[in-house]
C-alpha cells in the first residue's frame, strides 16, 4: 500500500510524508496549490490525493 | 534529460523524532514539472541533494498537464481546423471575384480616381521636359547672365571710384583753404 500524489496527469510516491507535508512541498512548486483541494481516493491497495486549484472568485468584492 | 528551464530545489529539516533523528525532505524539479522527492537523514543531506539533482538530469521532462488545458488545447485545434476548412473554400469564391471586377473594369474606361490620372499627366510633362532638346541652334558667346553681373560689378565699380575720388578732392580743398 503506496500514498501517492496526483496532479494533473502525473502522480509522484509520498513515501512516508503526510499529507500537510505533502501540501506544502506541492505549493512550493505549484504556486497556485497554495491552497489546494485534496480529494482521497483509494485504487487498488494505494491512496491517491487527487490535488487540485480551487476555484477562486473573480474579482475583488 | 530535462529542459532548460531553472530547476528548483528545496530543502526541507524536520524537527528530531524520538529516536533524536532529524529527517530532511529534498525535492526538485524545473518550473512547471512534477518534482523528484527524496527523504532521508540530515547527515546525509549532501549526498541527498546531489541524488536529487542527478536525478532530475537524467528523467524525461514531466510536464504536468491540467484538464483544463487538455480541454483548451483541444477546442482551439478544433477551431483551426474549422479555420481550415473555411480557407480551403475561401479560393474559389475569390477568384469568381476577381473575374467579376476584371470584368467590371474593361466595361467602364473611366479611371477610378480623377487625382491620380492628373498625376500621370504632370509626370509625363516633366520627363518630357528633362529630355534634352537637340534641335535647339547652339548659342555662342559668354552667356547673357555672366554679361549681366560683369555690367553691374563695372557700374558700382565705377561709381565707387567716382564718390572716392569726389571725396578726395574736396577734403584736399579744404585743407588748402
Amino acid at each position: 500500500m503506496a500514498n501517492k500524489i496526483k496532479y494533473g496527469d502525473r502522480e509522484l510516491d509520498m513515501g512516508d510524508l503526510t499529507l500537510e507535508q505533502a501540501k506544502t512541498l506541492m505549493a512550493r512548486h505549484f504556486p497556485e496549490l497554495a491552497d489546494p483541494e485534496v480529494e482521497k481516493k483509494e485504487k487498488g491497495g494505494d491512496v491517491i490525493y487527487t490535488f487540485t486549484k480551487k476555484a477562486g472568485r473573480k474579482g475583488l468584492c | 534529460m530535462s529542459t532548460d528551464k531553472p530547476i528548483l530545489l528545496t530543502i526541507g529539516v524536520y524537527p528530531p523524532n524520538k529516536k533524536n533523528e532529524r529527517r530532511i525532505i529534498i525535492s526538485g524539479a524545473p518550473d512547471g514539472e512534477m518534482p523528484v522527492l527524496l527523504t532521508g537523514l540530515f547527515p546525509e543531506r549532501h549526498a541527498l541533494l546531489d541524488r536529487a539533482y542527478a536525478q532530475i538530469l537524467k528523467r524525461d521532462p514531466q510536464l504536468v498537464t491540467l484538464k483544463e488545458e487538455k480541454a483548451e488545447k483541444t477546442s482551439k485545434s478544433k477551431s483551426k481546423g474549422a479555420s481550415s476548412d473555411d480557407d480551403d473554400d475561401e479560393p474559389g469564391d475569390d477568384g469568381e471575384t476577381v473575374e467579376a471586377s476584371d470584368q467590371l473594369v474593361s466595361d467602364n474606361p473611366l479611371p477610378a480616381s480623377p487625382v491620380d490620372t492628373g498625376e500621370e499627366q504632370e509626370t509625363a510633362q516633366l520627363s518630357d521636359i528633362s529630355e534634352p532638346a537637340a534641335d535647339l541652334p547652339v548659342i555662342e558667346g559668354e552667356p547673357y547672365y555672366k554679361q549681366f553681373a560683369k555690367r553691374i560689378a563695372y557700374g558700382t565699380f565705377e561709381k565707387l571710384k567716382a564718390e572716392q575720388s569726389e571725396v578726395t578732392d574736396e577734403v584736399g580743398n579744404g585743407e588748402q583753404d
